[in-house]
């Protein structure tokens, strides 16, 4: 307990007690004062009082300055909206402007490819006759038969045009996405795939076109026969510009740089089984086994008929690739092989 | 003596389980006091001070089940509106360099009070004499003694609202207190 008979003014007006019971008494606050045993006629009690009265009396506008009821309750309805369970996400001011000026680029983005005419629209004008289009909007592949008894597995998500009935000199279709053609032979009307940037041609034969709109590359694989591949005689000087496909061959088109890269594809099969005659080898001359594997697979291989002729093979081919086969053939004489414009070319020094 | 009736607290546990009666009771039962006290800090706007007001509420709700039960719910609630505020304004003025409240003080003309014309005394009142001598002190004197005075907070919460020791604060009333006595002859 404080010896309050020893305080001053300040000592007082400093005590938390003091102050307390004249702000505001309460009942254990009367008790507290009155077993205090302090003299409340003390001088600088009295003085105290009379300091902290005028101190309080000089901020009583402070003290009225009070909150209306009105304000109360709009502050209070603001902070329960806030406090209602939301489930949308937080956007702060600023976000708000980048998110409405995002708003404002998008929607001329979306006005500039809206008017621009689509590369497929403008292939459409290479038809005629009134045009069919059929799309795949469904997950499976879908199978359309052409005029000319043609066949097109068309992949989803793509879409093909064609005429109702084909020119007498030319067979054209116009192609967004990926089919797979299995076409009708017919030497007299070539038969022509337009898709993105890329015109496919053959006479008869099985392709693939794979020519999404938003995609990078036009990709063009062949599975039987020849198809020359080139620019669309719209977009291009010249069509000399293409490449020509042999089964197990792919053209890549590289939409940005206008490129063609000729590829053989990754798991290229057996065109002509019957040429496949042997597995099992026992000192078989090398050149003899990598002319069988080209007729057999149709792909060209480049090798040195004279620095590999005294190279023998003993072994045998399971169910290797044909990239699986190159290998071990390679490795067996100390070479390797590379592929170059979709070639197969062999590298050894001789045995 | 406790300045806290233990109803404070049941109330502030009741909350943080939340019970939305006890939070509408922690802010109609705190609200005006902290209305004046956040338009003293910064009578910028009035809206400026409700904004105050209502995150420092919806954060504690947001928070509930996170935070501690304060000693004293009053000068809890105006140590979170004045650190609201000052973040406010400090993101707001943020370009510029600010002066701690030590240099405020040393800065506060003293001789301000001089001017005050001695023979007007009689012709205003005794209240308004006394409201303009204390609308002279030093901004953290006043608040200091607002803090003491017509809050009615310990000098140990007086201390943490203004986010300095108990010593400080009962200093700044004491100087203030001088000060009048002084120029009053009290």
């Amino acid at each position: 307990m404080q010896d309050y008979t020893m305080f001053t003014v300040s000592d007082f007006l400093m005590d938390d007690k003091f102050v307390g019971q004249h702000l505001k008494p309460t009942h254990e606050s009367e008790v507290f004062w009155k077993e205090s045993n302090l003299d409340l006629l003390n001088k600088d009690y009295l003085k105290a009082v009379e300091i902290l009265n005028t101190l309080v009396l000089g901020m009583k506008n402070y003290e009225t300055q009070n909150l209306s009821e009105e304000a109360k309750t709009f502050i209070f309805q603001k902070i329960s909206e806030t406090n209602k369970p939301k489930f949308d996400v937080f956007v702060s001011p600023n976000l708000k402007i980048w998110l409405g000026a995002a708003a404002v680029i998008l929607m001329s983005v979306a006005i500039y490819l809206a008017q621009r005419k689509s590369i497929y629209q403008t292939n459409l004008t290479h038809i005629t006759d009134q045009i069919i289009e059929t799309k795949n909007t469904l997950n499976i592949d879908m199978l359309i038969h052409l005029p000319d008894g043609s066949a097109v597995k068309l992949a989803p998500k793509s879409k093909l045009s064609y005429p109702a009935n084909f020119d007498s000199n030319k067979r054209v279709v116009i192609l967004s996405g990926k089919a797979t053609f299995d076409v009708a032979k017919d030497a007299s009307r070539q038969f022509l795939v337009f898709a993105n940037e890329v015109t496919t041609k053959v006479l008869g034969t099985r392709f693939v076109v794979n020519a999404y709109e938003n995609s990078e590359q036009v990709e063009v694989t062949v599975e039987e026969g020849k198809v020359s591949v080139y620019k669309n005689k719209i977009n291009a000087k010249n069509e000399l510009t293409g490449v020509i496909l042999l089964p197990n061959q792919q053209a890549i088109f590289d939409r940005q740089s206008d490129k063609y890269n000729k590829n053989i594809i990754k798991l290229p099969s057996i065109i002509d089984n019957k040429k496949l005659t042997k597995f099992v080898f026992d000192e078989d001359s090398f050149v003899e086994v990598l002319q069988m594997i080209e007729e057999a697979y149709g792909i060209e291989i480049e090798f040195d008929e004279v620095l590999l002729k005294n190279c023998q093979v003993t072994g045998s081919f399971e169910n290797e690739s044909l990239f699986q086969k190159l290998d071990i053939l390679t490795k067996t004489i100390g070479g390797s092989y590379e592929i170059v414009e979709g070639k197969i070319i062999i590298n050894a020094r001789g045995c | 003596m406790t300045l806290q009736p233990s109803n404070d607290l049941l109330q502030w546990e009741a909350f943080k389980k939340g019970d939305v009666d006890a939070y509408a009771l922690i802010y109609s039962e705190n609200v005006s006091a902290m209305y004046r006290f956040g338009m003293s800090l910064a009578s910028l706007s009035e809206y400026f001070v409700f904004d105050c007001i209502h995150d420092v509420f919806t954060e504690i709700w947001a928070k509930r089940t996170t935070i501690s039960t304060p000693v004293n719910v009053k000068s809890y609630l105006f140590r979170a509106l004045k650190n609201r505020m000052q973040n406010q304004i400090l993101r707001r003025e943020s370009k510029f360099t600010h002066l701690n409240d030590d240099n405020f003080d040393e800065l506060w003309d003293e001789a301000v009070t001089q001017e005050l014309d001695m023979d007007q005394f009689d012709s205003i009142s005794k209240e308004e004499l006394i409201h303009r001598l204390i609308n002279q002190l030093p901004p953290r004197q006043q608040e200091a003694l607002r803090l003491r005075f017509i809050e009615n907070l310990e000098f140990s919460e007086v201390a943490n609202v203004m986010s300095i020791n108990r010593q400080s604060a009962q200093n700044l009333v004491l100087r203030a207190v001088e000060k009048l006595r002084k120029t009053l002859f009290l």
